[in-house]
């Protein structure tokens, strides 16, 4: 299907109520549905000169796609923070201020270091947040001194420096 | 999807050869022991160019990000959780999320750097006085670090890790005596104290005397704290008064009590006086400990936690222990 060049608001008449009833389908909810379609549309619109898209109805899905798995991810991660805390001792409990300023972390920290082998995570966290050194970190997941230090600058080029 | 994923600032400014070099640093510099000529050679190469300098600035501000998570454990709590709960959200879609297994690892704290810097600083299950040149005297628990900064107008005891009980003495210049923490101040008005430095927040307990908790970026004055009482600080706000307990300083005299303590919380406690992982599993988490623990053999704590309660203790190495249930028997 190739459309002519259009504007956010032609795209949107033309398109909008087709990834409504779409959205909708897939999850089963009107109002997240709708959530969803505002903030596809506002993305497209800050991302891309609607002008230059050739297939609109592929762009907004691939779009409402990667926000939905952020926003599953966000929430995912959100209740893992807060069921980690729940198991974290009464005293250790940050208040509330400082929980929020975690979550954020979390997701940034989520997504830096997205796609990397769970271990090369583990280990990496381990050695940055607590400051464990290489023996205990290998002590700790299993595993030799070399796999650690491989695994440890592989997560840190790719967390401080986008390698 | 890549166009929608954006790169952290600054990144960009450092060449990968030097991003590669700070990567092999850090990995240097995570060894064990932190000798000091490695330090040195360590500085030399920060100090050579204003590449290496920005890429170890760059290192730093995402180290002080990661740690606002508080704790490693929590992380990869979060972090792995998370992603078997996604690809699991993802393949049902939009289903509900089940509830998330695993276990708490109670991690203890460590900062070679930091410490090695410091004026007075103690290893993991180490406690140690120390009189101040007036009279002061600062007892420092399990891995704690402090610099002590006193000058003409004021006493500055710099806590820059783990957890200090603080006697102060009389100074016939009536300087004012403050321990600066990470998130602010704790101002002593002639006094014994403890004051804890955690990830994200300090905590004090007043046994004599008053103090009063200044947070660095707090909107205004802090609560005052009066003998038996307990509060705390974040860098923005403090809280408290609230009532003390005995629990908090048994520590000065080499003992760890607890009454009715979920062992979640008594292990977290026991893991500061122990190099490596204590592990809890969550179906023992909430069982009530009580009794008075010598601190100078954890291994013996742990020991005998299987008379009191019904867990096991497993170690899989030196530094890794696991609580958890008692396997049924048969």
């Amino acid at each position: 299907m190739r459309s002519s060049p259009m504007t956010i608001e032609t795209m949107y008449r033309c398109h909008g109520s087709w990834l409504l009833a779409r959205l909708q389908r897939k999850l089963g909810n009107r109002w997240d549905a709708a959530d969803l379609v505002q903030n596809t549309f506002l993305k497209v619109l800050t991302s891309f000169d609607a002008a230059t898209v050739a297939e609109p109805r592929a762009v907004l899905t691939t779009v409402a796609r990667s926000i939905w798995i952020d926003q599953l991810r966000r929430q995912a991660l959100e209740r893992a923070y807060l069921e980690a805390l729940a198991q974290q001792p009464e005293n250790l409990v940050p208040p509330p201020e400082v929980r929020l300023i975690a979550i954020e972390a979390l997701v940034e920290i989520d997504r830096m270091l997205d796609g990397l082998p769970l271990q090369a995570k583990q280990a990496f966290l381990m050695a940055r947040i607590e400051g464990l050194s290489l023996g205990e970190i290998a002590a700790a997941l299993g595993t030799s001194l070399a796999t650690v230090k491989r695994r440890i600058a592989q997560a840190a080029a790719r967390c401080y420096f986008g390698l | 999807m890549s166009s929608f994923t954006f790169s952290a600032p600054d990144a960009a400014d450092v060449p990968e050869t030097v991003a590669r070099q700070a990567v092999q640093w850090l990995i240097e510099l995570q060894s064990e022991p932190p000798d000091e000529a490695r330090v040195r050679a360590w500085m030399r190469w920060r100090q050579a160019s204003a590449a290496h300098e920005r890429a170890w600035r760059r290192i730093e501000e995402v180290d002080a990000r990661l740690r606002q998570v508080g704790s490693a454990a929590v992380a990869i709590e979060a972090v792995g959780g998370a992603e078997s709960s996604r690809r699991r959200a993802l393949k049902l879609l939009a289903a509900g999320i089940g509830g998330l297994g695993g276990t708490l690892l109670l991690l203890p704290r460590a900062s070679p750097l930091q410490a090695w810097a410091a004026t007075h600083a103690t290893q993991v299950g180490e406690r140690r006085s120390v009189q101040l040149d007036d009279g002061t005297r600062v007892t420092l628990n399990t891995d704690s670090a402090l610099n002590v900064r006193y000058d003409a107008a004021r006493r500055v005891v710099e806590l820059l890790q783990g957890e200090i009980l603080v006697e102060t003495g009389r100074d016939p210049a009536g300087r004012p005596f403050l321990v600066r923490t990470a998130q602010g101040h704790a101002r002593a008005l002639g006094t014994r104290f403890t004051v804890r430095q955690y990830e994200a927040s300090t905590r004090v307990a007043v046994w004599e005397g008053q103090v009063a908790l200044e947070p660095s970026h707090g909107a205004g004055p802090g609560p005052c704290l009066r003998a038996g009482e307990r509060g705390g600080y974040s860098a923005t706000s403090a809280w408290g008064p609230e009532s003390s307990d005995r629990y908090d300083a048994s520590w000065v005299r080499g003992y760890l009590t607890a009454d009715h303590t979920p062992l979640a919380v008594f292990l977290a406690e026991v893991a500061r006086y122990r190099h490596g992982w204590v592990q809890c599993d969550p179906a023992v988490a909430r069982l009530p400990v009580s009794g008075t623990f010598p601190l100078d053999d954890t291994d013996r704590i742990l020991a005998s936690l299987p008379h009191a309660l019904p867990v096991q203790v497993r170690r899989r190495t030196r530094y890794w222990v696991r609580v958890e249930a008692r396997a049924p028997a048969g």
